[in-house]
């Protein structure tokens, strides 16, 4: 299978006046195209640093990154501008890439009218749902149309009810749209719900411990919800506590 | 809804009822208390003369004159210290090298009462308009720096980070973010400065002017003309009043957007 995400050896350490800091040591990463990949760990273990590390935010102390194609990030709050409507945050990405290409802006049209948006497209943020919101900021990050989309604890800002709306939306859109996703989450049932490979890491400096194949067995289309009813869903949670709590 | 709306409407009519009792009460209660012979008029003078004096020096004392004159030099001071005084604090945000040298001597300034400077800077900068109008800049323009500065400062990390994902250029962070979010706070900003305006201008009259209120309200101290002296201060009272609804009006305006 292709790749899209190779991340070789890669180590990285932070330093302040005082002391150094080693976030990431020897990890390992391979993102295929089209698939879904979590990242999960012990909370402050340097999750979010690897997606920084992808996006460019961040140059790794050691090892090799090579990213193919473009990555669009995806924050834990949807950081929607309150003062800019609906359709002009979508915007802000191509308003600062200076891109003035016709068919991207009927692609937006297009985008919101499928995802349920078209209405809103002139309010203001503050008279949206926090899903919708987060469907917003979904939308802002794919008409820059990467091919890989970072998701960095996304749905951690939203109430229980909501995050399970938003994982059946995202997972739609993210298939649909044919994107290979890592999503970092601390949320061990969303990543089984989500993902179709979970790499489990230790906990700071961090290293891969453990990958799991997510195979479960669903009847018709796979969505977050119903991969929460499969009967391999309870296993695989069990295993990945015991690992994600066990002091090695 | 019907129901709400009339009942908002009904609490602000007697809001507004209230207050103008209030002020009317006052003003008839000072005009009685002197007329009664209980407060010395000499000290207090009392409303109807001070009314009186009003009008006569509305049509011989060339009072229009000097508003025009207190109203141009504190809107000079306001829009000189807070453009002045915001522009620098963009610099500092944009080169925080600079900020941090430059953070004790501000600290030190913005400490100091700008009001023992007026002397110096009116000697430095010559008598007249522009001496007072820099004593107003002095007033404000520090305090701008820094609230602003502070605002530029606490801007939300993540959605600075959001927008180096987008491979935005600084330039772009300060005119997509930073200033659009800033925009409630710099109004702000903006109200705290005519205050701070007109303690300058009327501290600068005091020291130098011919004219302007701050010259009618310390010429009145001079010759014990109590009632020219609390004329002035009520025309003061009245032009900040008209100011602050001005601000507010442009309030409302950018922030319907946001809200």
């Amino acid at each position: 299978m292709e790749e899209e995400v190779m991340l070789k050896k890669i180590s990285m350490n932070f330093y302040s006046m005082s002391n150094e800091t080693e976030v990431l040591k020897n990890v390992d990463l391979k993102l295929h195209k089209g698939e879904i990949l979590a990242i999960v760990g012990p909370s402050g273990c340097g999750k979010s640093t690897i997606l920084n590390i992808i996006s460019g935010l961040l140059e790794p102390t050691k090892g090799e990154v090579v990213v193919k194609g473009k990555a669009g990030y995806m924050f834990q709050k949807d950081n929607l501008f309150e003062w800019r409507t609906i359709y002009q945050n979508i915007t802000l990405g191509l308003e600062i890439k200076k891109i003035k290409d016709k068919k991207i802006y009927q692609r937006i049209d297009e985008l919101l009218k499928k995802y349920g948006l078209w209405e809103f497209k002139n309010s203001y943020p503050n008279e949206l749902s926090g899903g919708m919101r987060q469907r917003v900021a979904l939308i802002r990050t794919l008409v820059l149309n990467p091919n890989i989309l970072l998701l960095d604890e996304s749905f951690s800002a939203l109430d229980y009810q909501t995050r399970l709306l938003v994982n059946e939306d995202v997972y739609k859109i993210i298939k649909e749209e044919n994107k290979s996703t890592i999503m970092v989450t601390h949320d061990i049932s969303e990543a089984i719900a989500m993902a179709d490979r979970i790499i489990l890491l230790s906990k700071r400096p961090a290293s891969i411990k453990k990958i799991y194949d997510i195979n479960l067995s669903i009847e018709g289309k796979r969505t977050p919800l119903k991969a929460r009813d499969s009967k391999e869903f309870k296993e695989y949670f069990q295993d990945l506590w015991k690992e994600l709590n066990s002091n090695e | 809804m019907n129901e709400y709306r009339k009942k908002v409407k009904r609490e602000k009519i007697k809001l507004v009822t209230i207050q103008l009792l209030l002020l009317a009460f006052l003003v008839l209660g000072w005009e009685f208390l002197v007329r009664g012979g209980i407060l010395n008029e000499f000290l207090v003078s009392k409303p109807s003369s001070i009314f009186k004096l009003f009008l006569t020096y509305l049509e011989e004392g060339n009072l229009l004159g000097h508003i025009k004159i207190s109203v141009y030099e504190t809107l000079l001071g306001l829009l000189i210290g807070t453009g002045l005084g915001i522009v620098i604090a963009i610099g500092l945000w944009w080169n925080k090298f600079i900020a941090k040298v430059l953070d004790p001597f501000l600290v030190v300034l913005n400490a100091l009462p700008k009001t023992a400077l007026a002397p110096i800077l009116i000697i430095w900068v010559g008598l007249g308009i522009k001496g007072i109008v820099v004593v107003a800049i002095s007033l404000s323009i520090v305090v701008t720096i820094m609230s602003s500065y502070n605002y530029f400062k606490s801007v939300d990390e993540e959605k600075v980070k959001m927008l180096k994902t987008f491979g935005a250029t600084k330039y772009q962070i300060l005119t997509k973010l930073v200033l659009p979010s800033n925009i409630p706070n710099l109004i702000n900003v903006l109200k705290i400065n005519i205050g701070m305006s007109w303690v300058g201008v009327i501290v600068g009259e005091f020291l130098v002017s011919r004219e302007g209120i701050g010259y009618l309200v310390v010429y009145g101290g001079q010759v014990f003309r109590l009632d020219l002296v609390m004329m002035g201060v009520i025309v003061l009272a009245i032009i900040a009043l008209v100011m602050y609804l001005v601000v507010n009006f442009l309030e409302k305006y950018f922030i319907r957007r946001i809200k």
